[in-house]
């Protein structure tokens, strides 16, 4: 008996300690940000998703999964990052052997870009919608129902704010009711925040420089800012 | 009743299609062996003997030589056929007579060899002999083995056919009384010959592989559609939506005067899933989500992009897509940079200044880099070449322009 005492009170003990560390850290980043620098000096592709920096003056990185059965929201401005941070997150759920589907309102994906940050074309469902909206919103819908799909991306960028404002939002409602009893995430990217209350997590990414070599372009550093804290997970 | 025939020299299909035209029950016993049942030919070609009779005449005519023999038994028609040649007539009851002959080594091909030598060494030369041995004792030495010798050589092994499958054709043709022009009518008369041949297919364990539909049109013409599909498919219905969405975007020239349905069955798709794999999309369903997006947006665009093996920008070719294929592993490379295509490349305005841009489209450069001199194919009838520059524009972004032939277009952007 004493010795089971024991046990419980070790096992409070530490759900004690890491509950005040998860409070701990929500305190202090009252809106974490996710930076492509914190991996390793200039090495904006290497992370996993994309990281936190824990405490001041250490660069500690976490994991950051959006969540399932739900819609999530990337957007920012132009050449901000957010279609690398789009690329990383499909290599990450292509790793894991999940099948995705990339609805494409512009025909714009580059697959070359895409396979070299560790995107399996294979397991990945390019659909092309030539810049119709009706179009994009009835393919999302149909992938969406048909159901499997570990993420559906619905690329939205670069489509004009006045056809964007047009978007019932009936359509996000029927979205987060087709994959809320699903596994799969719906990431929804855009130039502009779309989703509004139906999004679960929210992700603003802002480019922080681009990175030159000599005449060279090399890449794009950019953060991450999630609008909504509570609804990103820290996994490691 | 069942007949067999004989004929060591002659070809196995030879044989059967003689068979086959006698009888849908046939089985293809040994080389140059078949048997086949003749139970029902009574009523339609007369007495055993006139059976017999017209069996020959077909075998003549087919200029095939060969023994024929007809017994109640078909074992004993096998034996009869093998040793005693032209045609040979055994009446029910009289198989132990007519096989009584016959020497113990004939059965050599149903016992082993031990078996037949210990015969020989007890005496017993000829099936009669072999039949006249009492059965309790016989069994008690040689076991199940010696009781199907016993039998065979009294004539009572009374076994069934192993009837081959006939060779089935997945057709089935309907010619429509007047010439049909809608879709949606024309989907009721392909239903049923769709439910019919699936029909056929699941009583034999199959699935449908591939499905090719025809449509005789009212100027002489044929519309023929074929669709194939990764996974065979075994419900009608989703067979029919593919079918339906395909001839909406593929709708024939003419009014229709007969519809033509041909399938090529498969083996069904038998896959265990483990616990711990991630969710696929089911292969019946997204075959037909796939036609839907297909239909909706048009051949071309939706499936999987395949890389090419080439420097050529932007080259890739668009495969179908489908989850089952065994995946490659990829690993992250050296890029640090998402790329976004204008398609197709929309011509850009371009003010250079020192061979330098310094405005795209009235906005103004920041930051040029290049120019990077590309090219290749030179080798092949499209040959490319062109100059690319990536510039940092005042509104913020970051852009790939080229020039071909002093043209500037604004490949895209990145992101």
């Amino acid at each position: 008996m004493e010795a089971g005492f024991t046990y419980l009170d070790q096992f409070i003990t530490e759900r004690a300690t890491r509950r005040c560390w998860w409070q701990a850290l929500r305190e202090k980043f009252q809106k974490p940000t996710f930076s492509s620098r914190d991996t390793a000096g200039l090495c904006p592709l290497t992370f996993s998703l994309c990281f936190q920096r824990i405490p001041e003056g250490e660069h500690k990185t976490k994991m950051v999964t959006l969540p399932c059965s739900a819609i999530s929201e990337v957007f920012g401005a132009i050449s901000s990052g957010k279609t690398m941070f789009l690329h990383n997150f499909l290599a990450e759920a292509s790793a894991r052997d999940e099948v995705c589907a990339l609805v494409d309102s512009r025909g714009a994906f580059d697959p070359l870009s895409a396979s070299a940050a560790g995107v399996n074309l294979r397991r990945l469902l390019w659909v092309r919608c030539a810049g119709r909206l009706e179009h994009v919103f009835k393919a999302a819908d149909l992938i969406l129902h048909n159901g499997g799909f570990g993420v559906v991306v619905l690329d939205l960028c670069e489509v004009p704010s006045r056809d964007l404002n047009r978007i019932p939002l009936s359509y996000w409602y029927r979205f987060r009711l087709a994959v809320e009893n699903s596994p799969t995430r719906l990431i929804v990217t855009s130039d502009q925040p779309l989703v509004k209350s139906c999004a679960r997590a929210q992700l603003e990414v802002k480019r922080e420089c681009f990175l030159w070599r000599g005449p060279v372009f090399h890449g794009i550093h950019f953060e991450a800012q999630s609008r909504r804290q509570q609804h990103v997970q820290l996994a490691g | 009743m069942f007949a067999c025939l004989y004929a060591p020299a002659c070809a196995q299909e030879k044989l059967l299609a003689l068979a086959s035209s006698f009888s849908p029950l046939v089985e293809n016993t040994a080389p140059g062996v078949v048997i086949f049942s003749v139970a029902g030919l009574g009523k339609l070609i007369g007495t055993p003997h006139q059976i017999a009779a017209a069996i020959a005449r077909a075998g003549a005519d087919a200029y095939m030589q060969a023994n024929l023999a007809i017994s109640a038994d078909p074992d004993t028609a096998v034996l009869a056929a093998r040793h005693f040649g032209g045609i040979t007539l055994i009446s029910q009851g009289k198989e132990a007579d007519t096989l009584g002959g016959l020497s113990v080594p004939v059965l050599g091909s149903w016992a082993n060899r031990q078996l037949i030598e210990t015969l020989e060494n007890w005496g017993v030369r000829t099936l009669a002999e072999l039949a006249a041995l009492p059965e309790l004792g016989f069994v008690a030495r040689f076991g199940e083995e010696g009781l199907r010798l016993l039998r065979l050589a009294r004539g009572e092994t009374r076994r069934s056919l192993r009837a081959m499958a006939a060779p089935e054709h997945y057709e089935r043709r309907m010619d429509l009384e007047h010439p049909q022009k809608l879709l949606e009518p024309l989907l009721f008369v392909i239903a049923p010959l769709v439910n019919e041949l699936m029909e056929l297919l699941a009583r034999q364990g199959l699935a449908a592989h591939r499905v090719t539909l025809g449509l005789v049109l009212e100027n002489k013409s044929e519309h023929r559609r074929t669709l194939e599909f990764p996974v065979p498919i075994h419900d009608p219905k989703i067979l029919l939506r593919q079918l339906q969405f395909d001839l909406e975007t593929h709708p024939p020239q003419a009014a229709i005067l007969a519809v033509q349905v041909h399938l090529i069955p498969g083996e069904p798709r038998v896959l265990q899933h483990g616990l711990f794999v991630p969710q696929v999309p089911a292969p019946e369903k997204l075959q037909l989500t796939l036609a839907r997006l297909t239909a909706l947006l048009g051949e071309g665009n939706v499936g999987s992009p395949e890389l090419l093996d080439t420097h050529r920008p932007d080259a890739y070719v668009m495969r179908s897509f489908s989850p089952e294929t065994p995946a490659c592993p990829t690993q992250p490379g050296a890029f640090r940079f998402a790329f976004r295509y204008y398609r197709p490349a929309p011509a850009a305005q371009v003010r250079v200044r020192a061979e330098r841009p310094v405005s795209v489209n009235a906005k103004d450069v920041l930051v040029a880099a290049g120019p990077w001199r590309v090219s290749g194919g030179w080798w092949t009838d499209i040959p490319w070449s062109r100059e690319e520059w990536d510039v940092e524009l005042s509104n913020g972004g970051l852009y790939r322009i080229y020039t071909i032939s002093s043209r500037w277009f604004l490949e895209g952007i990145y992101d």
